[in-house]
């Protein structure tokens, strides 16, 4: 059984306890890096399914808290230390520059500004708005639903039909309340789309723009190429948390990893079971598998040494004359 | 506010917001008539659909011309054809004042002394929405038929409505601009002619030749651009003229602004398109 760990979910201000990320997961989740947004929200979203140990319904975790999980799992699976390359992109310059990061410290840096709910109520006429960070289920609705209507993600027009509405969980009508995460996604745009212009700029000068100020100050990473010594920083960014994420899992331990399984398999009867285990224990597993093979090592060589009896023997009589053979003519 | 448990299905929702929308109609004054007209509130899908337009490229503006008189068709019980590009212009402004904020920032420009030479100062300038439609006021001639004649024939030009500039842009954007590529110099440069024609037809309401007088209103886009390319130079010059020195100088007093700094005049025109409800 995996070791499970408390993960801090700053949208209910309490821990839920997940289990461990095994190794078959990390894998699946480094696989849909490089794929689009709906695949890899998808298998966010599972392994959170699979891994929660609290009795909680998981469709009520925001992106933000997926976040969090997710790097709280990197760090208890895997290790918070984490080596980051990148080409860079100047003039004529193809450097690769490493830089080591520790997750814990991020953690430090952005805990005090998204360690909150952020739920915010706002009124405009005789109309009202509940808005928070979405959930990881209205969500994967708008990608499920934009990607029927073959909208590609990311653009201009999926932003500008969804970002907003993705943020506006109730509506208050003449006093009425209306549950939009109650109702399927197209349902939810029929009734968002006919909210008066003066309560979407509310939303977005009184809640969007908040929390994008909120963030706006931190530095998620910040590499200068030892070469030309250009600059290159990612900011974090409240709608940019799965491409850090991205970029937290891509790191260099995935390629030693690799190496790893395939020493652990080669050199232990694991192999059935080694998808099952966090990355951090295989490692460990690697570690004693090294440590018994150095040990092995050094006895067979002592144990070799020990019955050498012919070099000793022609050690002590080396000096010795030969005397001649009885037998010889 | 209250909470009440009772689901409600999806059609009642949307009957209760359209209910709610209502109370949010106003009644707005225009230019050219005395009476006031009825206007609903922009939506959340209009503003999409104006933002949409202003980032469709180098010809957003027809995009939007298009965009806001179905919005206005949408808002507006009044008959468009009823309505000139001056009330246009004061509806834009009442939209923006009512739907977006009243507080808009406007780039002003005057000449001031520096070292006993002119230079040319640039302010960014704040106005309130509201201030500038309450300054406004017309004369009833501002919208009355001008003749422009010449020795052959004479035309009478008169504002175009709302639709015939919804219907002329909408003809250009499909015939001539709909396929041009952004990129390509030599054809963006072919455009000038065609624009200057469409620019002009929707002001040309009538042509008297001699005692024939040939009504052009409510005549196809194809059969008015027809006959003002058919006009001599001597007769476009002329109307080009009545118009930069008529109508022009009504929409220029809607969007205009005047401010005085340190006792240097400046004066700016507000950007009456997608800019207005895109601007904080």
């Amino acid at each position: 059984m995996r070791s499970s760990h408390n993960v801090w979910i700053p949208s209910l201000q309490h821990p839920l306890r997940f289990k461990d990320l095994s190794f078959d997961q990390y894998r699946c989740v480094v696989k849909v890096l490089d794929e689009n947004d709906l695949e890899l929200i998808s298998t966010l979203n599972e392994i959170i399914h699979e891994n929660i140990v609290s009795k909680f319904d998981v469709d009520r975790l925001t992106t933000l808290d997926r976040f969090i999980i997710f790097l709280s799992l990197k760090i208890n699976s895997c290790g918070s230390s984490i080596v980051l390359s990148r080409k860079c992109d100047g003039d004529k310059c193809e450097k690769i520059t490493n830089i080591k990061m520790d997750l814990n410290q991020l953690v430090d840096n952005i805990a005090p500004n998204i360690d909150k709910q952020f739920t915010t109520q706002l009124s405009y006429q005789n109309f009202g708005v509940i808005c928070d960070i979405p959930t990881i289920k209205t969500e994967h609705e708008i990608y499920m639903f934009n990607n029927i209507q073959n909208v590609e993600f990311r653009s201009f027009e999926f932003n500008l039909s969804n970002y907003a509405f993705s943020h506006i969980t109730d509506i208050f009508i003449q006093g009425q309340q209306i549950n939009l995460n109650k109702l399927q996604h197209h349902e939810r745009l029929l009734i968002l789309n006919r909210m008066p212009a003066g309560l979407l700029n509310q939303i977005q000068t009184g809640f969007l723009d908040d929390i994008h100020n909120t963030v706006s100050d931190i530095d998620f990473l910040k590499m200068t190429c030892q070469d030309c010594k250009k600059e290159f920083e990612i900011k974090f960014d409240i709608s940019n948390i799965n491409d850090v994420l991205k970029i937290i899992y891509k790191d260099e331990s995935v390629e030693n990893l690799l190496h790893t399984i395939v020493n652990v398999c080669s050199q232990t009867y694991l192999g059935g079971y080694i998808g099952e285990l966090s990355p951090m224990e295989v490692n460990r597993i690697n570690k004693l598998v090294i440590d018994s093979q150095k040990k092995t090592s050094a006895e067979t060589e002592q144990q070799n040494k020990d019955i050498d009896l012919f070099s000793k023997y022609r050690a002590e009589t080396e000096h010795l004359q030969e005397s001649q053979s009885e037998f010889a003519l | 506010m209250e909470e009440t448990n009772k689901p409600l299905k999806i059609d009642e929702i949307i009957g209760l917001l359209d209910k709610a929308n209502k109370t949010l109609e106003t009644k707005v004054s225009v230019a050219s008539i005395p009476d006031k007209i009825d206007l609903a509130p922009l939506n959340a899908f209009h503003t999409k659909n104006i933002i949409k337009s202003a980032a469709s490229g180098l010809f957003y503006d027809y995009q939007f011309t298009i965009v806001f008189y179905n919005i206005l068709k949408e808002i507006t019980k009044f008959s468009l054809d009823k309505l000139s590009i001056a009330d246009k212009a004061v509806l834009l402004l009442e939209l923006r004042s009512k739907n977006i904020s009243d507080e808009l920032e406007v780039e002003v420009k005057g000449t001031k002394k520096v070292d006993d030479k002119d230079v040319t100062d640039t302010l960014k300038h704040k106005v309130k929405v509201s201030k500038v439609l309450s300054k406004l006021s017309f004369k009833s001639d501002e919208f009355e038929e001008k003749v422009v004649e010449t020795p052959e024939y004479s035309v009478v030009l008169r504002f175009p409505s709302i639709k015939e500039e919804y219907d002329f842009t909408d003809h250009l954007y499909k015939n001539k601009i709909a396929n041009v590529d952004e990129e390509n110099k030599v054809a963006i440069k072919g455009l000038i002619a065609p624009v200057f024609v469409y620019t002009l037809a929707p002001y040309v309401k009538k042509l008297k030749i001699g005692e024939k007088e040939i009504s052009l209103e409510g005549k196809k886009v194809d059969e008015r651009l027809a006959v003002i390319e058919k006009l001599s130079a001597n007769m476009i010059t002329k109307i080009m003229q009545k118009i930069e020195d008529t109508f022009a100088l009504t929409l220029n007093k809607i969007s205009e602004v005047e401010v005085e700094k340190d006792d240097v005049k400046y004066k700016g025109f507000l950007k009456l398109d997608a800019e207005l409800f895109i601007q904080k």
